[in-house]
């Protein structure tokens, strides 16, 4: 089941359509990767959906209720997000934003609660400072803890591993898997870091120039991405000749001296046509396509 | 609703401008009241007192005065730093209405705005109530201005200024509302109160001139037949006769910016001469017309303002 569906859904700005028909579908409980470049939409989308914008037209589901359903405002005490910046009080305390944040959401933790969810983004230990004076990557943690306050069934982060060092972006990875896992959380999440986004989603949808190119499930991406094999020889034009002799015609050449094979061959076959035409090999290795990969052809397909 | 009114009173008990203007606002009163005691005691000013409770009551409820002026200032702070901490978007993510959201704004507003008058006003009213008393029959300088006052007048002067403060309030939660920063909002509820005042005083001297004139030259014209000075006579005489009164047209558009003005009661302090001799003394009057126009004209504004705000608000993308 879709716990968000959008039809057609079209926003503009200043006559400018930023989002172009756009239908999504986020099944329950899951991790949806929102792929693509800077300014194709996906802020603006997140936006649509969090309620901070008006479609131009088009419509939504959030829950199975139409985006002009009056009950939706109800509905949407499920949903916890983080869209281009966390929303902060800069002149409270860590624990006394999240003491505002529970009191316009409805929501009463105890003093154990509230130091447990702060021990879990790591910020146990920043009892009197003010927000103000607080890095990036602090900000972020308290940002990612006051969406969790409410115990959200439905999570939008945007670019929520800004800011964050690498072990903090390994625990926010590990912390979303677990409420996916765990407590059946959806997540819609958008980064631009796509090894740590290949990590943790369960489906994906790539949208470029306001336009959704693709949906796929993380299961349907990986048989799509094309294995290659990637061999380093010191004779380009040499080796080129020798492959198409065997009948290889998709391989990609780099300047640097890699061959980027991606023709269903046997490695054995390769290497001993490359040194029977007097090609030294240095480095020779089975590839996958990354989704980066995948969302870059993806582009180049569309233009 | 109430949740998000809960929010703000959290947010309000924490809020360092808030602190501060209220700090500020009792400093003043205090500094004030004992300076205005000291001289009162210090100087003989022939039965008028500076220190008085009514005087105190008007003059700290004129939304031009200095303090006055913080208190829509500082409800256009509080309201725009919800949009430039961005702390409204996470009250619509979490399921509140639009227009929920704004209500609840305007009356933080408006709960804000008489937290800071009380904790001024009451302090001057109190205190020079204590060290003056409140007859309103003790001709004071400050507030009523050179004069005694009513009880109606009074009555009439505090409505009229917790309307005028109600649309104050109004249009700067509107205009924080509009421009959702700091920059703009502190500079137009400025331009607001004090362009409203001086439009006031203009209008005044428009609508008021004839009359003032004529009154004037007839009061000299008696006088200088009572002492029988002819040259006197003679040229009040002749002032009156080649007086020529603002046109009427003038006279109507100045009428209509009286009744169109929310603030023009406040404004100008009109007075009547009553006793003789050395009883005489001027008593603060407002007139029923300046008295209800300026209701009607502060609860149209106030509307203005909140329904203008609220569907502003619902129909624009939260940034």
């Amino acid at each position: 089941m879709d716990l968000i569906t959008t039809n057609e859904l079209c926003k503009s700005y200043n006559k400018k359509l930023v989002i172009d028909h756009v239908n999504m579908h986020i099944p329950e409980s899951s991790i949806y990767g929102f792929v693509g470049e800077n300014g194709s939409g996906k802020t603006t989308i997140m936006r649509l959906l969090t309620g901070l914008a008006e479609p131009t037209s088009g419509t939504y589901e959030l829950f199975g209720l139409k985006n002009n359903d009056p009950r939706i405002y109800e509905k949407r005490k499920n949903i916890s997000a983080i869209v281009e910046k966390t929303s902060l009080v800069p002149t409270f305390t860590a624990k006394q934003n999240i003491r505002y944040f529970e009191l316009y959401t409805g929501i009463e933790l105890t003093e154990k609660e509230r130091d447990e969810l702060l021990a879990k983004v790591h910020l146990h230990d920043v009892e009197n400072k003010k927000v103000k004076n607080f890095s990036l990557g602090m900000r972020q943690r308290l940002g990612i803890a006051l969406a969790l306050v409410s115990k959200p069934k439905l999570m939008f982060l945007d670019e929520p591993m800004n800011g964050l060092d690498p072990e903090g972006i390994a625990e926010l990875r590990d912390l979303l898997v677990e409420l996916n896992q765990k407590d059946g959380i959806t997540v819609l999440i958008s980064s631009h870091i796509l090894s740590e986004l290949e990590k943790i989603a369960t489906c994906y949808g790539f949208i470029s120039h306001g336009k959704i190119l693709e949906e796929v499930t993380a299961q349907e991406l990986k048989g799509r991405c094309r294995k290659s094999l990637m061999v380093k020889v010191d004779k380009l034009q040499e080796a080129e000749k020798a492959l198409k002799q065997l009948n290889i015609l998709d391989y990609k050449v780099s300047p640097n001296g890699e061959i980027q094979i991606y023709d269903n061959v046997k490695i054995q076959d390769v290497m001993a046509c490359l040194v029977s035409a007097g090609v030294n090999i240095s480095a020779i290795n089975s590839a996958e396509e990354s989704v980066e990969d995948y969302y870059l052809n993806l582009i180049k397909e569309g233009k | 609703m109430s949740r998000l009114l809960k929010a703000f009173f959290y947010r309000m008990s924490k809020d360092l401008a808030f602190r501060i203007t209220l700090i500020i606002g009792c400093g003043i009163a205090l500094i004030l009241s004992v300076i205005l005691l000291v001289a009162d005691l210090m100087m003989d000013m022939e039965g008028i007192k500076l220190l008085t409770g009514h005087g105190m009551l008007t003059m700290s409820l004129n939304p031009a005065q200095n303090y006055g002026i913080a208190i829509p200032i500082n409800v256009a702070i509080f309201v725009a730093l919800e949009f430039t901490q961005g702390t409204i978007r996470n009250k619509i993510i979490a399921g509140h209405s639009k227009f929920k959201i704004y209500a609840s704004l305007y009356i933080s507003g408006l709960i804000l705005g008489a937290a800071l008058l009380f904790a001024y006003v009451g302090f001057l009213t109190i205190f020079g109530t204590i060290f003056g008393g409140f007859d309103v029959n003790v001709v004071t300088i400050l507030g009523t201005g050179f004069g005694a006052a009513t009880v109606e007048y009074i009555v009439k002067f505090v409505i009229l200024s917790l309307l005028a403060y109600t649309t104050l309030i109004s249009y700067a939660v509107f205009i924080a509302t509009v421009f959702r920063s700091l920059g703009p909002s502190i500079p137009l509820v400025f331009a607001a109160v004090y362009g409203l005042f001086f439009i006031a005083m203009i209008v005044n001297i428009i609508v008021g001139i004839n009359k003032e004139f004529m009154d004037g030259y007839e009061a000299a014209l008696v006088i200088a037949q009572e002492h029988g000075d002819a040259d006197a006579i003679a040229e009040a005489a002749k002032e009156v006769a080649d007086f020529k009164p603002t046109n009427d047209t003038v006279q109507a558009i100045g009428n209509v910016f009286k009744c169109l003005n929310p603030l023009y009661g406040l404004s100008v302090t009109d007075s009547v001469i009553v006793g003789e001799g050395e009883d005489v003394k001027a008593i603060a009057k407002m007139d029923d017309f300046t008295f209800y126009s300026g209701i009607a004209s502060n609860l149209a504004y106030s509307a203005a303002f909140f329904f203008g705000g609220a569907c502003l608000f619902k129909k624009r993308d939260v940034k």
